[in-house]
């Protein structure tokens, strides 16, 4: 009915700029507006002159007010009353008694077993740089704290980047869509995971941009490509290869740009590509001969290409290889000519990693570097069996696990031991978060953390090339506090703050004004105005800086060419060349004959991560962990839609619901990653499966090589009625 | 996990079913009671509505609209707000209402002394609201779409708006005419170094009669006074239609052979049940819930779990399974409920994905089996 761009707000009200702060690569703008008389935010949407955001939110975030004013929130410091575990009790204490119990603590493990002892553990539950990764690891190096290896995400794939092309990423997948002429979304679900593509992608598409998912599931995502393909999963790195033998054997390849640009192309063609015929290659990924080859003719015909990978890839026991076998493809047609052209999971490399810097840290406040590191995907171990890095035994064992922006009881690998470790007597938990977390019920103080609208921070996006800033809307609900005003008065307790100079007095608008835009140490927030940026909320990083002609310069790299013969790579003990090579509790592992079904842990599309799942719409609309078959599988194990069934393995199992879903290949189970053990039958959710296994380099988890089997669970009621999974 | 301990966990399990019900959408409810019910003219008008100072106001801005629901009638109704809320008491919403003789708001209306009745509101509704800019205003109204105009163009006055504003009224005859003092009392307080022009124009005033104004087509006098202001004005200005959806047309084609450019017009159809409903389509839906957050009633989108259909494969219904019940991606479809729909489009405007649509076929996919 009605057209207008302008965004105004009536009387008695005001519009404030918000940072999404969760863990996804749109990074959006939001417009919040607040009631100036009651103080309360009342309404959230998406900025409509964001170049990403574009005016409209996910599903998640158009509720997020609702996470803000949600009965599960932390509001007070709390301290346990009685047997840890699920169930346990609290009663509120003050911030004071809170942080002298805490501090106590930390004295205590100090002076008995070394600050080693003491184990912070944090992820993404805000990915604001400040609240992410600034005020609290200032404290830690202050500290001397244990480290952690926080390789839970996307390391593979980030490795495999750094080894092939260093710390550079082509465009984004806004800018490839203006002029691509093919878009592979290879293993991203955008729909659910980033929605803010799917609107660029359908521009391509209504361009006559050929749009191809490869993916061995079908999600909404896949439906809206013109092709879709599914390889076996974990085969992606033959397909890659596949695609380059007959890109060459062709002779598309762009040899002038292998020539000038790529080191070990020669090697490539001569000693890898003739393992990978289209047969073998058909044989290893289930697809095709014809396919393989059209595909690769349709990729290789054009250096306006693009490829969009997703984080699942890298969740590979063969990930390292997989995903660099797939960023090399644009290197070998020469896509890196275009402008659109490329390839990537991210912009993370290039757009957010810069900030990940000793002076943003403060590396130099004590000597934690020469501190033990403990793997986050191996932390079940650690706490369960005292077994460290490498194997080796953690002498002292951890004594005090500090948990904030994460909920590890549900988010590890083997969760069912994490859960047992948790249980440990000699162990002292806190945790700081918004909402009552299932971590909570192991801890011995429970903090309350803010929501974004109460907070300072600034953002860099991993999807898309554009840095934000956030300011606080409303008060802090009840007595809730940022990460860094924890930090700050943790710093306080501890007697840090004197002799630390500005460590822990700056404050975060001072962080992000004279450290975070410090364009000698990243060149894509030159000409960014901190000023600007505080009105505007978000600024576009400076992607034509002259720092970034790669094909003039050459790529950050020891020789400035990339790496098809990675010496990075070699020095790991591993082949240089990319390779594909069958994973652990893959398809093609004997195991199968006990646990015929791999588990492709995914994306919930109304959660992210742990967060919003307290949010009752979206609980909801998930209110159970499914089970996605084929019609074949669930006709050999004679489920039927709904049916409530057992997933399980030789490491632990799970419950859910059946979905059968039409066109999906054989020798696979999806469920969602994440789901809150204590809504899931059982009270462990899939990570009760996955084992602890790291991935070929990277460090990175393997969350998708697990095979399992699934049974329908006789003697209990499963009709749909009777099986919403959520308790209280 | 043994089956008994397994039969008590879903017996526990089901004890609570969460609600998928959206919480903060952005239109909200207010009841409010008739004060006024006034003639304007004798086929339009002035409903004002006051609603009780401890419920949640509708945030709604000068341009916005509502619908209204009253006792008896189903089915709701979009008006736009008739003044600038600011300008009015907190609370009060005035409305014009063109009376129809098959009309079922209007016989209700004068079917005995309404004033002191309850009745529902929702809203804001709409995105046509003025421009944060000095650019000269350009305003075509036609029948009862004066209401939007007039609250617009009263909003710029409060805030002193430092720009020029043509407005053209488009009606039939003299006696269809009505809020020219109020029109003459916004001239008066405009600001001083800048004009206001008000055109009415008549369509089918008798050619014999002492009308001295303009007559003819309102979108044609507005071009053709365009036209004579020359491109300093055309090419810069800000235009806002509001109205019967024929005079909108014929408004937004003469503006586009002008070289007016779209981005520079607002408007505000005023379509009817006689229009399609718009349809959307699943397969590109990516379920986030903008359009079911500004629909204008309850049952307008339904989210709903299973489509039934003809033997020509169009939609003739659907079943509907709490979300809280099942497994809400897959069985997730949104359809727009032709009998409910109000024809506002505010779902097609926010889509950020082209899903919904007057042109998609009314057999839009579902994108998974129904339940067997």
């Amino acid at each position: 009915m009605t057209r207008s761009n302008k965004l105004s707000v009536p009387e008695g009200h005001s519009l404030h700029h918000v940072v999404c702060p969760h863990d996804c690569p749109d990074t959006c703008s939001m417009l919040v507006t607040r009631d100036d008389t009651t103080g309360r935010a009342v309404e959230v949407r998406g900025d409509p002159t964001h170049p990403i955001t574009r005016g409209y939110l996910c599903n998640k975030v158009n509720h997020y007010l609702d996470l803000v004013y949600n009965d599960k929130r932390v509001l007070y410091p709390h301290k346990r009353i009685g047997p840890k575990g699920p169930g346990a009790k609290f009663e509120r204490v003050t911030w004071d008694e809170a942080l002298e119990t805490v501090t106590d603590n930390f004295h205590t493990v100090i002076r008995d077993y070394g600050s080693e002892a003491i184990q912070p553990f944090n992820f993404s539950g805000t990915l604001g740089l400040i609240g992410y990764w600034t005020m609290d690891n200032r404290f830690w190096n202050k500290m001397g704290a244990a480290r952690l290896e926080m390789s839970i995400c996307i390391h593979a794939a980030y490795w495999a980047c750094v080894h092939t092309y260093g710390s550079a990423d082509g465009p984004d997948l806004a800018m490839a869509s203006e002029e691509a002429e093919v878009i592979i979304l290879w293993g991203v679900n955008s729909v659910s995971t980033g929605v803010h593509a799917m609107p660029f992608i359908r521009e391509a598409q209504e361009r006559g941009c050929k749009i191809i998912a490869i993916d061995p599931r079908v999600t909404r995502t896949t439906w809206m490509a013109d092709w879709h393909l599914q390889p076996k999963p974990g085969t992606d790195a033959a397909l890659a290869l596949g695609i380059m033998k007959v890109i060459v054997d062709n002779d598309l390849h762009d040899k002038e740009f292998l020539q000038k640009h790529t080191k070990g192309w020669q090697e490539l063609i001569e000693q890898r590509l003739p393992e990978y015929s289209l047969s073998r290659v058909s044989e290893i990924t289930g697809l095709k001969e014809q396919d393989i080859e059209t595909l690769a003719l349709c990729y290789g015909h054009t250096q306006k290409s693009y490829i969009r990978a997703g984080h699942g890839l890298n969740r590979h026991q063969n990930s390292g290889n997989l995903c660099r076998s797939i960023l090399l493809l644009p290197a070998i047609t020469g896509a890196f000519k275009e402008r659109c052209g490329g390839a990537g999971f991210g912009r993370l490399e290039e757009n957010w990693d810069p900030f990940f810097r000793e002076d943003i840290q403060r590396t130099d406040l004590g000597e934690r570097d020469k501190k033990r590191i403990v793997n986050m995907v191996q932390m079940a171990r650690a706490l369960k069996s005292d077994i460290g890095w490498n194997e080796e035994p953690l002498d002292p064992p951890i004594k005090h696990m500090f948990v904030y922006n994460a909920d590890p009881a549900n988010c590890v690998p083997n969760s069912g031991e994490m859960r047992e470790g948790m249980m440990r007597d000699d162990l002292f938990i806190t945790v700081h978060d918004t909402v009552w977390t299932d971590s909570c019920d192991y801890a011995d103080i429970v903090l309350p953390a803010d929501t974004q609208l109460e907070r300072t921070d600034f953002h860099g996006s991993y999807g898309y090339y554009h840095y934000a800033m956030n300011l606080p809307v409303i008060e802090p609900l009840g007595e809730s506090r940022s990460n860094s005003a924890l930090f700050r008065a943790l710093a306080e307790k501890m007697d840090y703050i004197a002799d630390t100079d500005i460590a822990f007095t700056q404050t975060d608008e001072e962080i992000i004004r004279d450290v975070f835009l410090d364009a000698d140490k990243n060149r894509l927030v030159t000409g960014i105005d901190y000023e600007t940026l505080k009105e505007n909320g978000w600024a576009q990083a400076n992607y034509d800086h002259p720092g970034r002609d790669y094909l003039t310069l050459g790529w950050p790299t020891a020789d400035g060419r990339i790496q098809i013969w990675s010496e990075g790579i070699a020095a790991e003990g591993l082949d240089p060349l990319p390779k594909y090579e069958p994973e652990i509790e893959g398809q093609e592992d004997p195991k199968r004959s006990l646990f015929p079904l791999q588990v492709l842990s995914n994306a919930s599309h109304y959660f992210i991560g742990d967060s919003f799942q307290t949010v009752e719409r979206l609980q909801a609309m998930q209110s159970r962990p499914t089970f996605e078959l084929s019609q074949t599988e669930a006709a050999a194990r004679s489920i039927v839609d709904g049916d409530l069934c057992r997933l399980f393995n030789d490491r632990g199992e799970t419950y859910g619901h059946a979905v059968i879903i039409e066109g999906l290949i054989d020798g696979i189970c999806g469920t969602q990653k994440q789901y809150k053990g204590s809504n899931t039958l059982g009270g462990l959710n899939v990570n009760a499966l996955n084992s602890e296994m790291l991935s070929d380099f990277g460090l990175a988890p393997t969350f998708y090589s697990c095979l399992a089997e699934i049974e329908k669970v006789s003697g209990a009621p499963s009709s749909d009625k009777t099986a919403s999974g959520v308790r209280e | 996990m043994s089956t008994q301990k397994l039969n008590n966990a879903v017996a526990e399990s089901v004890s609570h079913v969460p609600s998928a019900k959206i919480l903060r959408p952005r239109v909200n409810k207010e009841w409010a009671k008739i004060s006024r019910i006034s003639h304007l003219s004798h086929d339009t008008i002035e409903l004002v509505l006051s609603s009780p100072t401890d419920q949640t106001r509708l945030r709604a801005k000068a341009g916005q609209f509502c619908t209204i629901k009253v006792p008896g009638i189903e089915r709701p109704r979009a008006y736009s707000l008739a003044r600038a809320p600011e300008v009015q008491d907190p609370g009060q919403y005035t409305f014009l209402i063109r009376l129809l003789a098959d009309g079922e708001l209007s016989q209700w209306l004068l079917n005995g002394d309404r004033v002191g009745e309850t009745i529902e509101l929702a809203g804001p509704l709409g995105n046509f609201v003025l421009d944060d800019n000095n650019s000269p205003m350009v305003c075509i109204a036609g029948g009862s779409g004066m209401s939007a105009i007039f609250a617009i163009i009263e909003s710029a006055q409060a805030a002193k708006s430092a720009r020029d504003c043509f407005f053209f009224y488009g009606a039939r005859m003299q006696s269809d005419l009505y809020l020219t003092e109020e029109i003459e009392k916004i001239k008066a307080f405009w600001h001083s170094s800048f004009q206001f022009e008000f055109v009415p124009v008549l369509s089918a005033e008798p050619e014999a009669s002492n009308w001295a104004g303009a007559r003819g087509l309102v979108a044609d006098v507005a071009v053709d006074s365009l036209k004579k202001l020359g491109p300093a004005i055309w090419k810069d200005c800000c235009s806002y239609l509001c109205g019967p959806p024929l005079m909108i047309d014929a408004a937004l084609s003469a503006f586009a052979r002008l070289g007016v450019s779209p981005d520079q017009c607002h408007f505000d159809r005023f379509e009817d049940a006689s229009f399609p409903a718009p349809v959307i389509d699943n397969r590109k839906c990516v379920l986030c819930d903008e359009c079911l957050l500004v629909k204008p009633t309850e049952n307008c989108i339904v989210e709903v779990s299973q489509l039934q259909r003809d033997s020509t494969g169009n939609t003739i219904g659907f079943s509907n399974l709490d979300p809280g019940d099942t497994s809400g991606l897959y069985y997730n479809a949104l359809l727009i409920d032709e009998s409910q729909c109000i024809r506002c489009n505010a779902c097609v405007d926010v889509c950020p994905h082209g899903a919904i649509s007057h042109e998609n076929p009314n057999r839009t996919s579902t994108v998974r089996q129904p339940l067997p």
